[in-house]
């Protein structure tokens, strides 16, 4: 998890930046996959997401909230990611002009269908999801990642569980 | 903790071990060395795109030969309606062009506008620390900000270049430099300067960026200043800019009328589409700050014929709560409305009142520990609507409780749309093509699926893509009777909507494009 804090002194003190990534950039990758589902973006997410805070560090106000300013650059991207991937999928959707074939899901266990579920949220649901049970941040941690109010965050995590719910039971049937 | 909660954690747990490992570092440090070279020369609201590569736009400005300054020949550039006289061969760059403002340069401020060094300095322009040979010893931008009413921007040219910290002392871009900065208003428009120079520079190549700085005349913005500071301040140690603008709608470029944006350094949120003959002051907040010093700025729209403010601030410790200045929105701007800004705390609640000159309470909101609202919420007058898929306007939604209410009405078009709008007074045919009756001023009061989808208008792409908007976020744009900007994604609580209604409960709703 993104936990680790560091001041400006740190960087200098313990070796600068390479420190500075390599305390942080492997809970930065790890969030980013949760969300996305894919290893080599979450991978370009985590290093944009490191680029775009250390390279305004001596600008952060509160530069030992350094984890805090890189989870909420991390969830920013990844929204960014799906925003753009939405609409490609409607342009191609439209230039094919019909609709995309259903690939049904194979028969699996609980755990594989809990899994598929997750994949299948909304991207803020999940995101929400994944910092409330994996992050394990509270409400008020999850919205200031999210950039939202607390009740939007509360909204979210409630909605992705009740879709899970929701998903995983009319699949038990 | 739940069993699906716990699931859910131990499937979370299990899925992280497949997370590859990070991008190895050299290429990710190189980057952020770049970023913050670059980042020191054009201030704390701009992001700058700095890539290798991205210079491949950098070129000579036209240039025409003028008088000398002592032995060096000197000409004179003009980029962005900044005119400047400096020795020849100085590389003055188009930011635009050299890819500086981001790959796809958007004319909201602030940008940077102009940057001129020794040399053609290469892909390291904002880094020559990282330069291998000989590195440019001074540099210099200029950012074009929104204009500045009051405060050190506002000063008028002539200015003098003033010491900046940057806290460049160690930085592997600028090792050693010294960095000077000047803010100023002219012409209508609102500039900051930020020169830099290494330790061994000389006194002659010193002397000349001074002397081309001074040398600097401005041309007038073309069509007004496209937006304003009405205010800045400071909230739990992050610095912030209220700044006034106008929404244009991408696709026409059709002004939408007044936007506040609150610019924070970590964070910005807008707000937009003010009804001034509303009653319900429409506002938004951001919180900023980290953990128990996170705090709230709250900032809002009040019709112009307000003169003052009230505030009751409730909750929490008590604290002194001044009632916030109505901040005056310039007329060319938007002359039905000014603003106001104010912070509070987390735990803290607040009603804010609008008086006109007669003390007379024309507008109002309340804001509390969970947002914006409520407020006044008309009665229910019918609770049920057939199913199928309606037509109307939607005044609330409660998230908490699932439900929301509707204001039934019809979108005729055609012939319909013809009569109905003769027979309410209209001559000729109907504009657009479309005409709404809303005869029945009853509200429904609906419920809402767990799988209600949500598909609002992509006014990046108007107006042909929909995106699946989020219900919180659309409940305060409804609430606010404006609109919620979340990231590029617009969420219009004015526009009207359709409805489907199944079992008796609202499975979509989908808005309606007007134009």
């Amino acid at each position: 998890m993104v936990s680790a804090a560091v001041t400006e002194g740190d960087e200098r003190q313990a070796g600068g930046l390479e420190d500075l990534y390599e305390r942080h950039a492997p809970a930065a990758v790890r969030l980013a996959f949760l969300i996305t589902s894919d290893g080599e973006l979450a991978r370009d997410i985590a290093q944009e997401a490191f680029v775009r805070v250390a390279g305004r560090f001596r600008h952060l106000r509160v530069p030992d909230a350094f984890d805090i300013y890189l989870r909420r650059t991390v969830v920013n991207l990844c929204m960014s990611h799906f925003r753009r991937r939405r609409l490609e999928r409607a342009h191609l959707e439209r230039e094919a002009a019909s609709p995309s074939p259903v690939q049904e899901p194979p028969e699996l266990g609980t755990r594989d269908e809990l899994r598929r579920a997750l994949q299948r949220l909304p991207a803020r649901q999940r995101t929400a999801i994944v910092l409330r049970y994996y992050e394990d941040l509270p409400e008020e941690g999850v919205a200031s990642a999210m950039r939202c109010s607390v009740p939007a965050a509360r909204s979210l995590v409630s909605r992705g569980m009740e879709t899970l719910r929701t998903i995983v039971r009319s699949e038990d049937r | 903790m739940n069993d699906l909660e716990r699931d859910i954690r131990d499937l979370l747990d299990e899925e992280v071990r497949s997370a590859p490992a990070p991008h190895e570092r050299t290429g990710a440090l190189r980057k952020t060395r770049r970023r913050q070279g670059a980042m020191i020369f054009s201030g704390a609201l701009v992001a700058v795109a700095l890539v290798a590569g991205s210079f491949a736009g950098l070129r000579l400005i036209d240039r025409t030969d003028d008088p000398t300054f002592g032995d060096q020949p000197i000409v004179t550039t003009s980029v962005h309606g900044i005119t400047m006289s400096h020795p020849k061969g100085w590389y003055v760059v188009d930011p635009d062009e050299a890819g500086l403002n981001g790959s796809d340069p958007s004319p909201d401020l602030p940008k940077l506008i102009l940057a001129v060094a020794p040399f053609d300095p290469g892909e390291l322009f904002a880094c020559p620390g990282m330069t291998q040979g000989t590195p440019h010893r001074f540099l210099m931008t200029i950012q074009e900000e929104p204009r500045a009413l009051d405060g050190p921007a506002s000063s008028p040219w002539p200015v003098e270049l003033q010491p900046l910290d940057v806290g460049a002392a160690e930085s592997g871009c600028y090792p050693g430099w010294e960095f000077l900065r000047a803010g100023w208003t002219i012409a209508g428009r609102t500039f900051e300067a930020r020169a830099g120079f290494a330790p061994d520079v000389s006194d002659t190549d010193r002397d000349a960026l001074l002397d081309a700085f001074a040398s600097l005349t401005f041309d007038a913005g073309t069509g007004g200043a496209t937006s304003f500071v009405l205010a800045r301040g400071t909230t739990a140690g992050e610095d912030w800019e209220l700044i006034a603008g106008v929404g244009l709608l991408p696709a026409s470029g059709e002004s939408v009328g007044l936007e506040l944006m609150l610019n924070g350094e970590s964070v910005s949120a807008g707000i937009g589409g003010f009804q001034p003959s509303n009653p319900t002051i429409s506002m938004a907040e951001q919180e900023l700050g980290t953990g128990a010093d996170t705090q709230r700025v709250v900032f809002g729209a009040v019709p112009s014929e307000a003169v003052r403010l009230g505030l009751e601030v409730s909750g929490g410790d008590p604290v002194a709560a001044p009632a916030p200045e109505i901040l005056d929105v310039p007329d060319e701007m938007d002359r039905r409305l000014n603003a106001f800004v104010f912070t509070l705390r987390l735990d803290q609640t607040a009603v804010v009142t609008a008086y006109d000159a007669s003390n007379d309470e024309i507008a109002y909101a309340q804001i509390g520990p969970e947002g914006v609202g409520p407020v006044a919420t008309p009665t229910a007058e019918e609770t049920d609507l057939e199913d199928g898929r309606h037509f109307g306007f939607i005044t609330s939604v409660d998230t908490a409780e699932r439900t929301m209410e509707f204001d039934l009405a019809y979108r005729l078009s055609g012939e319909e749309a013809n009569q109905a709008y003769q027979e309410a007074g209209g001559e000729g045919p109907v504009p657009n093509d479309y005409f709404v009756v809303n005869d029945n001023p009853g509200l429904r009061s609906l419920s809402l699926s767990f799988d209600l989808r949500l598909v609002l208008l992509d006014w990046n792409n108007c107006c042909d893509q929909t995106f699946d908007g989020d219900l919180a976020l659309f409940a305060q744009a409804i609430e606010q009777a404006g609109y919620l900007l979340d990231g590029d994604l617009r969420y219009n609580g004015l526009s009207s909507w359709w409805i489907n209604v199944e079992n008796g409960i609202v499975t979509r709703i989908e808005e309606q494009y007007s134009p």
